[in-house]
């Protein structure tokens, strides 16, 4: 019996040393949280053939406390070729690396939409490096820059605000609500037409208007 | 409180035998079943249930004709080097399988928990901790699945009611349409993944005497459950994500449970806390293979000191880290299930025979 406890011990030893070196050893390996910032919302529209993109940032960085200006996270919307280019370009004027795993809403442009080839590369990229969480609402709006710049107005961060603004109208069964997950999978199936939420801004106000309908079926 | 004689309970070898069999089937498989037959996925999955019962069945008969467990009938009545022959083989079958766990297990955490760490050194933590864990006997693992047990799986059977309200019927359709070829490759997979069947026949020597036959109903009951389970698991997937979408996943339960949505400041990342079954079940699956991998070496090596059955250990251990590394360059899948297909299957199906009829040929004194 102490011959199996001292056995016991000596492996216990073994391992809490060995976690304590790997630890030590691979401190600096992931990125830290301070060089982080947390997008709440990520927008995506269509703008004379190029993409144009831009995240959402709260005002005061719930995640690690820091001020916008401080981070240098207020970078202004960007443009290229593919989503893929323009995200790029995106976080290339970004001084702080984007954590998505907070990512609440992603808005689309209503022109995006009609551009086919671009809005399937954009879902290509996004399912390929799980850039962003599966259950991240999706809605479309008809310009995405007149949405980006009520954010000033609002009592929250846009992609709280909008969060909360979906889960309402949910909950009064006036929209079903869409996930970047169940787009990416409907792409895949092409057996549905997905109807996603569609905002538009009246009088510096965000209102619903009538779903967008995605069809999935064009390849089959 | 706890007697410390090498020795479980029925109850014990049930709860081991599942989380065995549950860890890399609901991860691995659907992906695989959905790509091969879609909804029909669900045939194959009672068809590898069914093989893998009859497989069962062939074990308990073997067991019933050995007085001894068959670790000890091996040695005892093969001659020398083909009994060493043998457990060299079994060997390498454990050092495999433990490796390929290990790899899924790192690979799991690394994608779910840990992003930016690197794969080797979460692989070799996970080793360490199973490591530690094989030293704790067979009775300590026993224990600790016992506890585990219900809390693991009403948390997941709570999870699996919430994600059923978002299935959709139309993905649960059309029924019927894939070839027999299909649900057949798809039957051997599931299959594949309930092999761990064959450590009852090792298993009577934790048990005790005169309960061979509840050992072996008690895993027949487990791999009854864990198919269940599965088979659940599938319909839900299936369910949420579509035949199509699913095939293209890595770990659709994974990412099932993290799509599940949850409201409430504590519960709404209970999915982080889900994904802990597949570290539990995964980690059992390490440590009976490399339990396994290390008593067939020392019995293969005549291992009888402490520093020699140490450096055994010490052997599996740096074997099983090689073979997942290896496992994270290869395509792995593809390995696993050919090497699973050509080799180990058709070995783990006539070894019991073989060796039963050679053994009972040596008792009566025919040696060949």
């Amino acid at each position: 019996m102490r011959h199996h406890r001292s056995t016991i011990m000596t492996a216990t030893a073994v391992f809490w040393g060995l976690v304590f070196c790997s630890a030590a050893l691979s401190g600096c390996s992931a990125t830290q949280l301070e060089e982080r910032s947390f997008p709440m919302a990520a927008l995506v529209d269509d703008k004379d053939g190029q993409v144009v993109f831009a995240y959402g940032f709260p005002a005061l960085s719930q995640k690690d406390n820091t001020d916008l200006e401080v981070a240098k996270v207020n970078v202004p919307m960007t443009s290229g070729a593919s989503f893929a280019e323009s995200l790029a370009a995106y976080e290339g004027e970004m001084s702080k690396k984007a954590d998505c795993s907070h990512l609440k809403v992603l808005v689309l442009g209503e022109q995006l939409l009609q551009d086919k080839k671009a809005f399937n590369d954009m879902l290509d990229t996004m399912e390929e490096s799980d850039l962003y969480p599966r259950n991240t609402y999706v809605c479309v709006t008809k310009d995405v820059s007149v949405l980006f710049e009520t954010e000033e107005n609002l009592p929250q961060d846009l992609g709280t605000y909008l969060e909360l603004f979906l889960q309402n109208h949910e909950s009064d069964r006036q929209i079903r609500h869409e996930n970047l997950g169940k787009l990416l999978d409907e792409r895949r199936n092409r057996r549905k037409v997905v109807e996603l939420p569609c905002l538009q801004v009246e009088e510096g106000a965000i209102v619903l208007s009538d779903p967008v309908s995605v069809d999935f079926r064009w390849e089959g | 409180m706890f007697s410390e004689n090498d020795q479980i309970s029925i109850r014990q070898v049930f709860r081991l035998f599942a989380f065995d069999f549950i860890g890399g089937s609901t991860l691995v498989l659907p992906a695989v079943l959905s790509g091969l037959a879609g909804v029909d996925g669900l045939w194959s999955i009672l068809l590898g249930g069914g093989i893998a019962s009859l497989y069962l069945f062939y074990l308990g008969l073997v067991l019933r004709r050995i007085d001894t467990d068959f670790l000890t009938f091996l040695q005892q009545r093969l001659p020398v080097w083909p009994a060493k022959g043998i457990l060299v083989f079994l060997t390498i079958h454990c050092v495999l399988v433990a490796g390929y766990a290990a790899y899924i297990f790192a690979d799991v955490m690394k994608l779910g928990l840990v992003t930016g760490e690197k794969y080797s050194l979460i692989l070799a933590l996970i080793l360490l901790a199973a490591a530690y864990a094989v030293c704790g006997g067979v009775e300590s693992r026993a224990r600790v699945y016992e506890v585990l047990f219900w809390l693991l799986f009403i948390s997941l059977f709570l999870m699996l009611l919430l994600a059923a309200r978002d299935m959709e019927a139309v993905n649960l359709t059309p029924f019927f349409a894939a070839p027999a070829s299909s649900v057949g490759k798809g039957g051997c997979l599931v299959f594949f993944c309930m092999t761990p069947l064959f450590l009852t026949l090792f298993f009577p020597a934790y048990v005790g005497k005169g309960k061979r036959g509840k050992m072996v109903l008690a895993v027949f009951a487990a791999l009854w459950f864990a198919v269940g389970v599965l088979a659940v698991f599938y319909v839900i997937l299936i369910g949420n994500f579509g035949a199509s979408s699913l095939a293209f996943m890595g770990y659709p339960a994974v990412t099932l449970m993290s799509s599940i949505e949850l409201r409430g400041s504590f519960l709404k990342r209970f999915d982080a806390f889900m994904i802990g079954i597949w570290f539990f079940t995964l980690f059992a699956l390490v440590n009976v293979f490399l339990f396994y991998g290390k008593l067939f070496l020392q019995k293969a090596f005549s291992c009888q000191t402490r520093g020699k059955k140490a450096a055994a250990f010490v052997t599996i251990l740096i074997l099983v880290y090689v073979t997942a590394m290896l496992f994270q360059m290869v395509g792995s899948a593809a390995v696993f299930t050919d090497y699973m297909r050509y080799f180990a299957i058709p070995f783990l199906v006539i070894l019991p025979a073989a060796v039963f009829v050679r053994g009972k040929r040596t008792d009566s004194g025919s040696y060949l």
